[in-house]
């Protein structure tokens, strides 16, 4: 009884903090993440799966660290880093993050549109009606209201799993790749191993679950069932990508089907896994990608707009925060109209511009917050552990390393 | 260069005027004589002012007047809050050679420029400074009192005459940023050359910042040194400041603040933030302050804390624990879960004059004081009767030709949405709660619904 009580406690505190880790890591999972992870399962079965639990313990290492100095600073990412490490490097790292956020965007409106018309709506129309609803919801609603929808839209993400079990995998072999990394190693395959990481643990991350924790004004002695949330969140995202590989492993792999995006997969499983598995990715596609296509522009205009000491926050109105929803307004309708206008061909290069960008900004920034998580003066009692920090700088150290040989990968290729 | 910037602040709005006026008895008639003086002449006896920006000192040579190579940089200059534009009174230096700063008090200085700094060689240790202006002001937050904001600063703008460094202003705007980023001049040439604009600066006048991080330290605010000015913003306007500053920083504002104000401050702001402010405090305070707020909104805040809130009821006094304890039995969206249990009394038996003269005194904790609330023995509602009947009734008229019997009531379990629905056909300011049996229960007020549906509200 006495047992049950205190259960009852930690979980009625858990539900008052929950959120910014399950959101920022489901978010994870855009229309970029699904192609990344579909592409993986169609081009080399199971034989990848074994990557997901390491990029896992990666990505909890990074967000758990955001989470913390949210926590205790109750100061967004690009906050800190302005305090810290001035003005001159904090402009150069939000030009950075406006450009690999903005062609995250861009995939995710490209991501709608390719869902759309296997649904058969044409893009033309999916699209704007897409990004039109997205900044109305912003512009003129609340941050309780948004958070509430995010939360729901997470759970479209069960369709993932209903279609991996309906493309009916071999659990066997399934297993077996998950457990034992038996991977023939070249250098296609480093590139999709380097893909996995870099599309799983990605710079705009950091900032928003960060900034959603401060937002949400989690008490530092509740702190404890943050790092729950960020934890759940990370095994959430790695179930819902296991999964994808699952399906187009058991399915487009095995029948030799190569596919270049998610859209491509969703029409590929149709064959060979039967309509509903097909409809079912779809549509879990289609969510993801207005989910991604939502939180991106609020991100970036909330970090830009922290970083450079503006009025922000979606609770104020266009007038009281002119700059953050210019920025908003702009990312999300030159995400559309990129999207819209391009053909698959020229959706490429940006798409490989936005990676590269992406892959330099990383490595930077877990520097920065591995430094931050080290100062006494702003972290005070939880700076890192020993411990940690031989683990974190560990970690991020392979996690920038995979970042910039994915830079160098995709300029030689 | 010199006179141009100083042109340059003198036509600048309030901010700026404020300013001289103030520097005038900080400098004496150096201001005036200058600006008579458009035109001074090089070789003019009047010392030079020197209008400096803190990023173009930050990083400038250092050396002795008896060396020619400079043996350090400058990197922080601190300053003492001791007059209202605080004097420079320390420099923290980077040795050229190893990594461990020094310090050297400002009376070593014997000329400052942007290209180099002067000291003597001086074996007085450096005085502890008050705020530093790269650690604690620079890309920091601090509070414009005058604005009642939040802002972060892009730069610092310091006074240099006489051999004394003087704090101005900060700089807030767009230019401060393209300055320091050394676009300021492309910048400027663009939007004069399309749009025949220059950017302006934002200033704030030191007078009117609030450093928040004084000597590093989140939230080492101390209250003695904290602007009078700040306990005059609103409410409303104190919570938006709590709302947009770091943990510690917001929390030690909201420590320093009476026990009124921070009732009034926590009103205001969002349920997140009241949740942090309200588990960071010590819980002593925490009841005090809650007793102070409408226990509707004491409730509320309490709602949202989960099992924390025990703690802090326990410790709030008998009368406002019962009454918020009963709020918190009933559902949030319900009429029971807003209601005020405060509400003025009176028996069918009671006479006008006096129940005019109990009222007075009940206006210190009864809200609404203008509805009088006719009950029976055993405080089923019977009737109602309004202030202004009872005004102008005579002393001794019965109550019960005064009374209305046509009542409008709610129950506890009644959902806000319909309460509002009887504000909107009514409209009272009002409106009873009574339970099954008829006893009433205390009453909804207008303002507390209103506060609810808010959060419904869109643009």
């Amino acid at each position: 009884m006495e047992r049950l009580k205190k259960w009852r406690t930690h979980l009625a505190l858990f539900a008052l903090v929950v959120g910014p880790g399950i959101i920022t890591a489901n978010v994870d999972n855009d229309a970029g993440g699904i192609a990344t992870y579909s592409v993986a399962g169609a081009k080399y079965g199971y034989s990848l799966l074994w990557v997901l639990a390491p990029t896992c313990f990666l990505l909890v290492l990074v967000q758990e660290m955001c989470s913390r100095m949210g926590v205790v600073t109750g100061k967004g990412l690009s906050a800190l880093i302005r305090e810290r490490f001035g003005l001159g490097i904090s402009f150069y790292l939000m030009i950075a993050l406006f450009f690999t956020n903005l062609g995250n965007v861009i995939a995710d409106f490209a991501g709608l549109a390719a869902s759309a018309e296997i649904f058969g709506l044409h893009r033309w129309a999916a699209v704007p009606i897409g990004a039109f609803l997205l900044w109305h919801m912003v512009v003129k609603g609340s941050y309780r209201t948004i958070e509430k929808v995010f939360f729901v839209a997470c759970a479209f993400y069960v369709s993932y799993l209903v279609s991996g079990f309906m493309a009916g995998p071999d659990w066997k072999q399934a297993i077996h790749g998950s457990l034992v990394p038996n991977t023939t190693w070249n250098s296609e395959v480093l590139y999709m191993i380097v893909g996995i990481v870099g599309t799983t643990i990605a710079p705009w991350m950091q900032f928003y679950q960060q900034a959603s924790v401060v937002e949400k004004g989690i008490p530092l002695k509740h702190y404890r069932y943050s790092q729950w949330d960020t934890v759940a969140g990370a095994i959430v995202v790695t179930i819902v990508c296991y999964f994808i590989m699952l399906a187009c492993a058991a399915t487009l792999h095995r029948n030799g089907i190569a596919i270049s995006d998610a859209g491509d997969a969703a029409m590929a499983l149709k064959p060979v896994a039967g309509r509903y598995c097909a409809g079912l990715f779809a549509f879990g596609l289609m969510s993801a990608s207005l989910f991604g296509a939502a939180i991106l522009p609020i991100s970036t205009a909330t970090s830009i707009c922290e970083a450079m000491g503006w009025e922000r926050g979606v609770n104020r109105k266009f007038t009281e925060a002119p700059h953050y929803y210019s920025l908003y307004t702009v990312v999300l309708f030159t995400g559309a109209a990129v999207a819209l206008a391009s053909s698959k061909a020229m959706l490429i290069p940006i798409m490989i511009f936005s990676q590269v960008v992406n892959g330099i900004l990383l490595p930077v920034i877990i520097f920065f917050m591995l430094r931050i998580t080290s100062d006494k003066s702003i972290m005070g009692a939880h700076t890192n552990s020993r411990w940690f920090n031989i683990i974190a700088w560990g970690g991020a150290i392979i996690t920038a390393s995979i970042s910039i040989l994915m830079v160098v990968m995709t300029l030689i290729q | 260069m010199t006179l141009r910037l100083f042109h340059h602040i003198r036509s600048r709005s309030i901010c700026g005027s404020q300013f001289m006026e103030k520097s005038q008895t900080i400098i004496p008639n150096l201001i005036a004589g200058r600006a008579q003086n458009k035109g001074i002449p090089a070789d003019s006896a009047l010392p030079a002012v020197v209008f400096y920006n803190l990023s173009d000192l930050l990083g400038c040579p250092i050396r002795y007047e008896d060396e020619a190579r400079p043996f350090a940089r400058l990197y922080d200059i601190g300053g003492s809050t001791a007059t209202a534009y605080p004097l420079a009174i320390a420099l923290e230096l980077t040795p050229r050679k190893g990594r461990l700063h020094t310090f050297v008090p400002w009376n070593a200085v014997l000329s400052m420029t942007v290209t180099e700094t002067v000291v003597r060689r001086i074996t007085e240790p450096a005085p502890t400074a008050d705020f530093w202006a790269r650690r604690d002001v620079l890309d920091d937050q601090v509070v414009d009192v005058s604005g009642a904001q939040v802002v972060r600063v892009n730069d610092v703008h310091l006074i240099y005459s006489d051999n004394k460094l003087i704090f101005g202003h900060v700089e807030i705007g767009l230019r401060g940023i393209l300055r320091r980023l050394r676009f300021e001049k492309t910048v400027n040439f663009l939007t004069q050359w399309l749009f025949d604009y220059t950017i302006k600066d934002s200033f704030v006048t030191w007078r009117h910042i609030q450093v928040m991080s004084p000597g590093g330290v989140p939230g080492g605010l101390r209250v003695d040194k904290l602007s009078d000015r700040l306990a005059d913003i609103h409410p409303a306007e104190l919570a938006d400041i709590l709302e947009q500053l770091g943990v510690k920083d917001r929390q030690a504002l909201f420590n320093s603040m009476t026990v009124e104000t921070a009732a009034d401050a926590l009103e205001e702001v969002t349920p997140e933030y009241q949740r942090t402010l309200v588990s960071h405090g010590e819980p002593g305070r925490v009841a005090d302050i809650l007793e102070e707020m409408p226990a509707d909104e004491a409730a509320e805040v309490l709602r949202d804390l989960g099992p924390d809130a025990q703690n802090i009821i326990s410790r709030m006094e008998g009368d406002a624990a019962s009454e918020v304890k009963t709020l918190l039995s009933h559902k949030e969206e319900s009429a029971g879960g807003v209601m005020d249990s405060n509400c003025i009394e009176a028996q069918l038996g009671d006479t006008v004059a006096s129940i005019l003269e109990r009222i007075p005194k009940l206006t210190e904790t009864v809200e609404v004081y203008n509805l009088i609330y006719i009950v029976d023995e055993n405080r089923v509602l019977k009737g109602v009767l309004s202030l202004r009947e009872l005004f102008r009734a005579s002393p001794m008229a019965p109550l019960e030709g005064l009374v209305s019997h046509e009542l409008i009531t709610v129950h506890p379990e009644t959902r806000l949405k319909d309460v509002a629905r009887e504000f909107a056909k009514y409209g009272f300011q009002a409106v009873p709660v009574v339970n099954d049996d008829g006893v009433l229960q205390g009453v909804v007020r207008y303002d507390s619904v209103l506060s609810h549906l808010a959060d419904f509200l869109n643009d």
